[in-house]
């Protein structure tokens, strides 16, 4: 190995083995849950340091200071941000509270569905299912069959939903902090629209035959499903417009350079950051308990976030690189077998199927950048492949974003959506069970169907 | 005590139910006095019977209760051939039974299947019940990445006896999503002599 220059030579120099703890990290996520739920569950701070370490410290003392530098632009330009905005859009959310309930019909599910998929947008896919999943489950309380209805929520409202902005899904926030405009995403509303609408329509028929299949108890107007509808908490809803402006601002006024250790931020976005962490205490002290009792709201999610993407980011950084580095960098083969959108599309959404959508999401940009502006700044080539190329990020955000459907470690709401559902009493496939009876037949030809139109 | 009957009828599937239904509201009976063969998969038809019986009707087995079956037998033949119904058989069913298996997150549900299974109708009792709760309350909080459950209830029954009663806590227990019963078994035959043996005891999974 040569002695790195600086940082845009760690592309060509890293080798491809430096990627292997990111691959363990990802995997460790994927399968553990599912394989050793119990070992993972209070093992996985452990096990996150064991792959975090395992590439950070051999590549500190190879890379010196330029690692040093690396690893503290992921930690401050990325993961700060990202842990504040996911912990203040949770907190907001979770401090929302719909109690009441309707009748569980196929059309009041649907509405349902309809209003969580756009709430996503605004208040994040997980604080959107957690809003609204309780209540689709009381409305569906008499219901024999609801398996189907809690599995096209994920589809819906812990994916799909969440294309619009990038307060949305994690992976579109790391693009917007990597040099996305704010609004670029909202561009998508033609491929949102088209995937929620085909799916949502696929519920419907399929709710419609179900409800009939239920019997006359399940079908009947029930004195206890008279309650009517009433938001708690609904000063969060002023405070999720206080993040939209924060976040939306920081991407119009950036402010003055920073330097923080070595590492160049904006005033822009240590504003931003601040003011989140204000709104995410004034979502505290404002929410009253009852409110976040009823949503059986704790910090544990946060906790989890904090430290499984403090390994994630950390051991991004040799996949990152190599891509970006194009042809010149060790992951050359992946670069050249992606060329088109539609490669993009479903290879992004094939790796968010079944590993965390926002690390895949960055590996797709870099790729992307990598391909197209080889060796060029991240910021000068994620600018230009906006401008001159903006089909490969629409292809990238909508394959990372909606693919997570595919599977319940595609992204991270769905298995909170799944706990939350078999602990109301619903019976929720399998693993491979969500896959071949629902993703295979719902989500695989809608996303043939908009490869078609779209790419 | 009688035996319950096991009616095979030929015809469609619509025009049957159909005719029982009007059968039973002519008498005042609840629709669940008369169970359809199909509705505790008990017919295993293949693909190509399923469509020939689509195309052209089928044969249907209808259970009835002792009080009530030779009356309907008699009634598919008298009225049944005008909407195209044909009463192809009768045998008596001694015995009935059926597994249940589930895996249950929530308390109530497990204390509705318990209540279920506490309350067997005369005639029923319960075969190799096992049963297993755990609770873990370090595993209360919802999370992401590492859920896991604090409650789980895991049962397997078998529930076995006359077929009144076997069927009446099959209904109670398909209207819980989260268990899974097996199809229905019959025994053919007479009622045996000593059919009220008591449940089996509750064993550990």
């Amino acid at each position: 190995m040569q002695q790195a220059g600086s940082v845009a030579d760690l592309g060509t120099l890293l080798p491809v083995w430096s990627a292997l703890p990111f691959v363990g990290m990802l995997l460790s996520i994927a399968v553990l849950p599912m394989l050793a739920p119990r070992v993972w569950h209070h093992r996985y701070p452990a096990i996150t340091a064991a792959w975090g370490l395992l590439f950070a410290l051999p590549f500190a003392a190879r890379f010196g200071d330029v690692a040093l530098h690396e690893l503290l632009q992921v930690a401050l330009v990325d993961y700060v941000p990202f842990l504040v905005l996911i912990a203040t859009l949770f907190t907001i959310g979770g401090g929302i509270h719909i109690r009441g309930s309707v009748r569980g019909t196929p059309a009041t599910n649907a509405a349902i569905m309809g209003i969580g998929s756009a709430l996503a947008s605004l208040v994040g896919t997980t604080g959107a299912a957690m809003v609204t999943i309780r209540p689709l489950l009381r409305a569906n309380r008499f219901r024999r069959h609801r398996a189907h209805t809690v599995v096209f929520f994920t589809f819906l409202v812990a994916n799909v939903g969440g294309g619009l902005t990038p307060l949305g899904d994690p992976p579109l926030f790391l693009g917007f902090l990597h040099g996305v405009p704010f609004f670029w995403t909202l561009r998508l509303w033609k491929h949102v629209l088209v995937c929620a609408a085909v799916v949502l329509v696929v519920y419907v028929l399929c709710d419609l035959w179900q409800w009939r299949r239920e019997d006359g108890v399940a079908r009947q107007r029930h004195a206890a499903e008279e309650e009517p509808l009433r938001i708690e908490g609904a000063i969060n809803l002023l405070l999720l417009l206080a993040v939209v402006a924060a976040v939306g601002g920081s991407g119009l006024w950036h402010g003055k350079a920073l330097r923080v250790l070595g590492v160049y931020e904006t005033t822009g976005n240590a504003l931003r950051d601040l003011v989140l962490l204000a709104i995410l205490v004034l979502s505290w002290k404002l929410t009253p308990d009852s409110v976040r009792a009823a949503n059986a709201f704790s910090w544990a999610p946060i906790k989890e976030v904090g430290i499984l993407f403090a390994g994630v980011f950390v051991t991004m950084i040799p996949a990152v690189v190599m891509l970006r580095a194009g042809e010149q960098g060790a992951l050359a083969c992946v670069v050249r077998t992606v060329d088109s959108p539609a490669h993009f599309f479903w290879a992004s959404g094939l790796l968010s199927s079944f590993l965390d959508n926002a690390p895949t999401y960055l590996t797709f940009l870099s790729t992307a950048v990598g391909r197209l502006f080889p060796g060029a700044p991240e910021s000068q080539g994620i600018a230009r492949l906006i401008l001159e190329h903006p089909e490969f990020l629409v292809a990238i955000s909508t394959g990372s974003v909606f693919m997570g459907a595919n599977t319940y470690i595609g992204n991270a709401p769905n298995f909170m959506v799944k706990t939350i559902a078999e602990e109301a009493g619903v019976p929720m496939p399998s693993f491979f069970g969500y896959i071949l009876r629902y993703s295979v037949p719902v989500l695989v030809p809608t996303f043939a169907a908009m490869t078609w139109i779209f790419y | 005590m009688s035996s319950w009957a096991a009616i095979i009828v030929e015809g469609a599937e619509g025009k049957l139910r159909a005719f029982v239904a009007g059968f039973l509201a002519g008498r005042q009976l609840p629709s669940t006095s008369v169970a359809f063969g199909c509705d505790l998969r008990l017919e295993h038809a293949s693909l190509t019977e399923r469509l020939r019986a689509l195309l052209t009707g089928g044969h249907h087995l209808l259970l009835a209760p002792p009080e009530l079956a030779p009356a309907l037998r008699e009634a598919i033949a008298r009225g049944g051939p005008d909407v195209g119904l044909h009463a192809a058989g009768q045998h008596d069913i001694s015995e009935a039974w059926f597994d249940i298996d589930a895996t249950v997150y929530a308390r109530d549900v497990a204390q509705t299947i318990r209540g279920v299974l506490a309350a067997v109708p005369h005639g029923a009792r319960l075969e190799a019940y096992e049963e297993h709760e755990e609770v873990q309350p370090e595993y209360k909080a919802i999370e992401l990445y590492t859920p896991v459950h604090d409650y789980r209830y895991r049962i397997h029954v078998r529930v076995i006896g006359a077929v009144g009663g076997v069927l009446a806590i099959r209904r109670e227990l398909d209207r819980i999503e989260a268990v899974q019963l097996s199809p229905l078994h019959l025994r053919d035959g007479p009622l045996p002599t000593s059919a009220s043996q008591e449940p089996g005891a509750p064993r550990k999974l």
